[in-house]
């Protein structure tokens, strides 16, 4: 039977004017949804919005609390953002510099800047990530977009990011293509009005929402700008009331007193034509945002979508959609989906399916310090990018969302250290450094610095000597050395148990190949067998310890990890592996001509390499700061086995890979 | 394994320890006595939702035993004791809770005295006050022209951290200093206000509960904040712990990378051997008893009428008493909580010793 998963649990707030709607998920599945009504009675007790926070954040636990529900279980909180400065859109991490925007209202007052706030706290409290999703203030205008024809006034966004965001991908979902292949025209309808070109999953322009586009039921939209300003100066108006006259008591309000479209729709139906009038200029002019949106696109469309409350009435909907569908099939997506939106964004990150962004205007960096120009090591490199490639990270491209920097020792410390000062320089998030080499190289230079460390492909934590790994809470490890004694039951010992006599090569001054060196003669000892070591410095040496392991008869050669054996070429390699049967403990070695090698798998160790700086880039927990892939395999080269009349013995070994 | 009792009374000196429980109002509480030589038990009172009747015995002995030294290094007249009480403080008092403790209180007639608490409010103790007149910080004149005990505790404790950065650091202000409180409920909020009131002072804070992280980032909101997990890799010069439900492990002692640790709560690490570890890292250890004895000072001036405006000058006291003792701890290679000990020890048999005579 399957294993159940564990079903995540994200709890989602999203405060408005006059109330806090709250949403208890189990991965997808909204379990648990309350709107919490505040009087305002009691909300006019607080002088600014900001104040409200306690009381809205205890109204928020003691509800879920008379429930049942136990907020230790959760694993993240999201909360809807408020009008903070303004951001792309996507999933973001609550952080100080996020609060203290939310705090002073970076874009105005608004009860959705204690969006974050409250997920924070109760995240806080729990030692889990708090996220905002899509607030108001993403801003992912194209430079077109900006220029508003003044040079004094630019054009800012502002949008109702959070439903726009999850329409489209749900439209995209049932469509069954990627939200970011389409090009999409996406027009929410409700109290405000905003009508967004969306292009590689972003909004390249969208009408304002508080002062521009269609006029709405409680907005006026664009005005007769002329006209508006001898208004504000007739002296008849005061600064609020002109304010008040565009939001708030413009639009529907300001022709029938009220904000609600049922009840102009009713009166339409009912036969006025005067209701009729104003409610179709409505749709109108929504039908005009929306052509205004396709030459954003130049006219490639693939499908407009009409979601928000208003999208209900099918009258309306039916007004816009004459004059629309020309330009591109028109789809009804009634309602607002924001509690989903926000679940759904947190749920994302939750899985790793998508990145957290950080909050501000920084571009999270990653170092990534090799040793060398070897196949191995451009390999990770590789495994690497593409890993961060699968989480949905951009990089080397204009809408990068990771810098990469890389740094190559090419074989030498000196250099390498000026590598890490470089990175350092360059105010690396973190770094991850591939090999054994690199790794100790980094970890001493590092030692002053507070940057997380990622070791790749160390052989054993014993290589970086000095370093306390209990105190050391920034650096983290995947591991590839598989213990010597496992390597040799799971091969040398199941071709030929009796062997007496085994060479081993490794390097002098190179710690990795030291410590396993000493392993391999420890495993030897303790099970009766002869172990001859030879030191090869270079390439050249392999001759002479050919020489030495034929004098002593050796029946087989263990070839280690030693930057000597991982960077020599088939060739050079040929000396000892067309002489002795060889067990390696690299993959790579077999490659080159090696007959065997019990091993992990080089991709599976780069990848939580790269998981782990997935997850600190994402502020998550890592639970296990070393890591090493459990799953072992068995690689043989046919040739070689062949040369020696193994090949036989050798496919008969269960799993064997054979090349 | 249960705990033995009175193994523990003997190792904390404590000699009394009296069980009692109301369960009509729910009422459920452990008292230690460990020394009146000095005079009447000035109690310490917690109250937490002790899931084991053993861990509250254990904190209750110790908050005993730690109290009778810190009136003796102050020299004030207060036997050393402590109150635990079972139950979330935020759920389980109410007027009936508190009059029955007062009650209780009460039979002891005089000999221990309840006071103003992180747990106990002053609201609280005027429910206490109705059932027995063995409460100091109960005297609303004296109170409203004075401190909250909290903040008499806070000062003290600055005052015993000035003393410690002229011996450590041999400096005589606080200015371009890094300081870390954890905690920053009741005592840590006092510590806070009053470095945040400091020229140039890095200030760096954390609390488990958010809600007080806000209220002072709110007012100022430079301050720098961190998550609780990730206070201990802060780098400062002196790192002060606020919290009674956290004491410093020995893990948590290794990580840290500070100069000078000291607390509110009476001994901010978990064991004794960890002084060791401190020690190796040359980190000054000040246990919090030497410094947290504000507020004896605040009752004993409540309770012999001298009036709140003394206060402050003698709060002083605990600076000259800390650089005393610290000065003491290098010269015989001691620590600081051994001359400590061996001081209080000292002025209890002394003060013993005297009143035989009478």
């Amino acid at each position: 039977m399957a294993k159940n998963k564990k079903k995540y649990k994200i709890l989602a707030i999203n405060p408005g004017s006059t109330s806090t709607k709250i949403a208890w998920f189990e991965d997808e599945e909204e379990v648990f949804e309350k709107n919490i009504s505040h009087s305002s009675r009691v909300l006019d007790r607080f002088k600014t919005i900001w104040d409200q926070y306690s009381f809205r954040k205890d109204e928020v636990i003691r509800t879920l609390e008379e429930a049942g529900f136990d907020l230790s279980e959760l694993d993240a909180v999201v909360g809807r953002g408020g009008l903070i400065r303004p951001i792309p859109s996507g999933v973001y991490v609550v952080d100080e510099q996020m609060i203290q925007d939310a705090r002073i209202g970076y874009q105005g007052p608004h009860a959705s800047n204690l969006g974050c706030v409250i997920a924070y706290s109760i995240a806080w409290e729990h030692d889990i990530p708090a996220y905002i999703v899509d607030p108001p203030a993403v801003d992912d205008f194209e430079p077109l977009a900006r220029i508003s024809g003044q040079a004094k006034i630019p054009r800012t966004s502002l949008i109702h990011a959070l439903n726009i965001f999850a329409t489209a991908r749900k439209f995209a979902s049932d469509q069954k293509k990627k939200f970011e292949d389409l090009n999409l025209i996406v027009a929410h309808l409700g109290g405000g009005i905003t009508v967004a070109a969306l292009r590689g999953g972003r909004a390249i322009n969208v009408n304002n929402g508080i002062e521009e586009g269609p006029f709405t039921p409680e907005r006026s939209g664009n005005l007769p700008v002329l006209k508006l300003i001898d208004m504000a100066f007739s002296g008849k108006y005061t600064h609020q009331e002109m304010r008040k006259m565009v939001v708030g008591k413009g639009g529907l309000v300001s022709y029938f007193g009220t904000n609600s479209a049922m009840e102009v729709e009713n009166m339409v139906k009912a036969g006025s034509e005067r209701h009729r009038l104003v409610f179709e200029a409505m749709a109108y002019q929504v039908a005009e945002e929306i052509g205004a949106r396709s030459t954003n696109l130049k006219g490639k469309v693939d499908g407009i979508i009409i979601t928000g409350g208003l999208a209900h009435s099918q009258m309306f909907t039916d007004w816009i959609k004459e004059r629309v569908e020309h330009i591109a099939p028109v789809y009804i997506y009634p309602g607002a989906r924001e509690m989903e939106a926000l679940a759904h964004g947190a749920l994302r990150v939750l899985r790793g399916e998508e990145p957290a962004k950080r909050y501000g205007v920084h571009t999270p960096k990653v170092g990534i310090f090799y040793w060398d120009n070897i196949e191995a090591y451009v390999q990770a490199i590789n495994y690497i990018e593409d890993y961060f490639r699968a989480k949905g990270y951009v990089f080397r491209k204009e809408d990068s969302n990771l810098e990469l920097l890389y740094a190559n020792c090419e074989g030498d410390d000196e250099r390498g250290r000026r590598e890490l000062e470089r990175l350092v320089d360059q105010e690396v998030d973190m770094i991850i450094a591939i090999g054994s080499p690199a790794s100790a190289l980094a970890a001493q230079f590092l030692r002053t610095y507070d940057i997380p460390l990622i070791f790749t492909g160390l052989y054993s934590k014993e290589i970086l000597a000095g370093v306390d790994w209990k105190k050391a809470n920034n650096l983290y490890a995947s591991l590839y050395g598989v213990p010597v004694e496992e390597q040799f039951e799971n091969a040398v010992l199941r071709i030929k148990p009796d062997v007496k006599k085994i060479g081993v090569t490794y390097k002098i001054g190179e710690l990795q190949s030291n410590i396993e060196h000493d392993r391999v003669r420890e495993f030897c000892a303790k099970h009766g067998i002869e172990c001859f070591s030879y030191d090869v410095q270079t390439h050249e040496d392999f001759e002479d310890a050919v020489k030495y392991f034929s004098d002593e008869k050796v029946q087989w050669v263990y070839l280690g990890s030693d930057s000597v054996i991982a960077t020599a070429t088939a060739k050079q390699l040929e000396t000892i592996t067309s002489k002795f049967p060889t067990q390696c403990a690299l993959e790579d070695t077999v490659c080159h001509g090696g007959m065997i090698a019990y091993h992990i798998s080089w991709k599976e160790l780069c990848e939580q390499s790269a998981d782990f700086a997935v997850r600190l880039l994402n502020g998550m927990e890592i639970k296990k700061a070393i890591v090493s892939p459990q799953k072992r395999y068995i690689t043989a080269n046919h040739d070689t086995a062949s040369r020696f009349g193994l090949a036989d013995k050798i496919a008969q070994i269960k799993g064997v890979k054979l090349l | 394994m249960a705990l033995d009792i009175f193994d523990l009374m003997r190792t904390t000196n404590n000699y009394e320890l009296t069980f009692y429980e109301e369960p009509s109002v729910q009422l459920k509480s452990i008292i230690a006595i460990n020394n009146t030589v000095l005079g009447p038990v000035l109690a310490t009172t917690k109250i937490f939702d002790f899931q084991s009747v053993d861990k509250a015995t254990q904190v209750a002995l110790r908050m005993a035993y730690y109290n009778t030294y810190r009136s003796a290094l102050l020299r004030r007249p207060f036997g050393g004791g402590s109150i635990v009480l079972s139950g979330n403080p935020k759920k389980v008092k109410n007027e009936f809770y508190l009059r029955a403790l007062g009650i209780y209180v009460n039979k002891f007639a005089g000999n221990l005295f309840i006071a103003p608490s992180a747990d106990l409010s002053d609201e609280d103790i005027k429910y206490i006050m109705r059932e027995t007149d063995f409460v100091v910080g109960g005297d609303e004149d004296f109170m409203r022209n004075g401190m909250p005990p909290a903040k008499a505790t806070a000062l003290g404790i600055i005052n015993g951290i000035r003393a410690a950065v002229k011996f450590q650091l041999g400096r005589d202000d606080i200015s371009g200093l890094t300081f870390v409180v954890q905690g920053i409920d009741g005592v840590g909020y006092y510590i806070v206000e009053h470095l945040l009131q400091a020229d140039d002072v890095n200030v760096i804070i954390t609390d488990r509960v958010y809600d007080r992280i806000k209220a002072i980032q709110d007012r100022v909101p430079e301050v720098k904040v961190v998550r609780p997990g990730e206070i201990y890799k802060q780098s400062c010069d002196v790192f002060i712990s606020c919290t009674f439900d956290s004491s410093i492990s020995e893990e948590e002692a290794s990580m840290l990378e500070t100069k000078i640790l000291t607390g509110s709560v009476n001994n901010v690490i978990y064991s004794d051997n960890i002084e060791k570890v401190l020690q190796e890292r040359d980190i000054l250890y000040i246990p919090g008893y030497v410094l947290n004895g504000g507020e004896i000072i605040l009752f004993d001036n409540e309770l012999s009428g001298l009036g709140p405006d003394v206060v402050e000058a003698q709060l002083n006291d605990i600076y000259n008493i800390t650089l005393d003792l610290l000065r003491q701890a290098r010269e015989e290679n001691k620590t600081v909580n051994d001359v400590a000990i061996s001081a209080a020890t000292q002025y209890i048999e002394n003060i013993a010793a005297i009143k035989k005579l009478r």
